[in-house]
């Protein structure tokens, strides 16, 4: 037999796990092997220091102590305590209720949003027909404020065909009321066409 | 109750006859505590999962078949009780704190009988070989204890750890393997 496999029949061995026939050929092999034999000899005296730890017992009255408070335990058996505010399964329907809660106030939130002002507001384009349209409905007869009103979209278009100055650019975004999206010609032909119906 | 055998103590408590499971308790709690003590190290962890191993074991009397010995059952609920909570606490990093030198743990015997010189002697080395079964993995480190510290054999001890004598045997020789390692100085010595 190997050293290997005896090392592991020799802790057998010393547990006292080991058939007589095994045993001889073991000490046959130690008679030949001493490293195998001075294996042999730690292991048995580890395991004789290692007995005399468990030397140590517990006192009667400990003894009876844990007796006594086991006995009261099993006829008294104290119902588990429950951990935090909530028991555990409580615990799970307040999760499950503030999570409904949530997608009910998102959605409750997007139809509001959907329904109100704010997506009317959001799809407004403008227009400039639409606009002329309600300017000259607000002015109606009234010559005063035609004329007004010409003047000023004369003024207007002055000013943006005129050579732009630094300060003319910096208040540049107040002026693009109704002619951002003109070129010069458009709005050199409206000017024409505004003064014609002036004159006329 | 004292005079009863196991046996018929485990039939009473099956009925619910508490005396009578305090009576087996009684029987087995010194080597149940001794046991989960080495695993532990701690004589509260120890002491709470005793009174825990028995708790349970009452609670799951009317499952015990009887199959095997009542204290093979309880060493098992004992053991995996134990190994859970370790596994589960990770309490070996804390071990060192509480060692064997406390509360009601009785005099070693001999020792009233030992010099101040061979006491300390003997305390060092309790120590060293202690630590020395504590760094074996939990596993090797329970078959050690219940074959060595408890006299368990083999296949007893296979029982209660639910695996197969040869795995007892193993772990045994892997474990004297590593302790041998660890102890070597020592082993070499005289040691005394």
């Amino acid at each position: 037999m190997k050293c290997k496999k005896i090392e592991r029949r020799l802790s057998d061995s010393v547990d006292g796990e080991i058939s007589r026939k095994k045993k001889a050929v073991i000490e046959k092999h130690l008679k030949k092997c001493t490293s195998c034999k001075t294996y042999s000899e730690y292991i048995q005296k580890l395991n004789d220091e290692m007995k005399g730890l468990e030397k140590q017992g517990v006192s009667e009255a400990y003894k009876q102590d844990f007796c006594n408070r086991l006995k009261a335990k099993l006829l008294f058996p104290r119902k588990r305590e429950k951990r935090g505010p909530f028991p555990a399964l409580k615990q799970k329907w307040i999760f499950a209720a503030a999570g409904l809660l949530l997608v009910a106030f998102i959605t409750i939130f997007f139809l509001f949003y959907q329904l109100t002002g704010i997506q009317d507001e959001k799809l407004y384009v403008f227009s400039f027909e639409k606009a002329m349209e309600e300017i000259s409905w607000e002015i109606g007869d009234n010559s005063e404020l035609e004329a007004l009103f010409n003047s000023m979209l004369l003024a207007s278009i002055d000013e943006l065909l005129k050579p732009l100055e630094w300060e003319d650019i910096l208040g540049y975004e107040e002026n693009l009321i109704f002619w951002e999206n003109l070129s010069e010609e458009e709005m050199r032909f409206i000017k024409s066409e505004i003064k014609k119906e002036m004159e006329s | 109750m004292n005079d009863f055998p196991d046996g018929h103590l485990v039939e009473q408590a099956k009925k619910g006859n508490i005396d009578a499971f305090t009576e087996l308790a009684r029987r087995y709690q010194e080597r149940i505590y001794q046991t989960i003590l080495w695993l532990t190290r701690n004589n509260l962890d120890a002491d709470d999962l005793a009174q825990e191993t028995f708790m349970h074991a009452f609670k799951c009397i009317k499952d015990f078949k009887q199959r095997s010995g009542f204290y093979t059952w309880i060493y098992r609920i004992a053991v995996n009780l134990t190994l859970n909570f370790l596994k589960k606490r990770n309490r070996e990093k804390n071990k060192k704190e509480a060692l064997l030198e406390n509360f009601n743990i009785e005099k070693n015997p001999e020792k009233a009988n030992l010099s101040p010189e061979k006491q300390s002697l003997r305390k060092e080395l309790r120590k060293m070989l202690s630590e020395a079964v504590d760094s074996l993995p939990l596993h090797y480190r329970a078959s050690f204890i219940l074959v060595v510290f408890q006299g368990l054999t083999h296949y007893q001890a296979s029982q209660v750890l639910r695996c197969s004598e040869n795995t007892v045997s193993w772990r045994m020789h892997k474990a004297r393997k590593m302790l041998q390692v660890k102890l070597l100085p020592y082993l070499e010595g005289d040691g005394k």
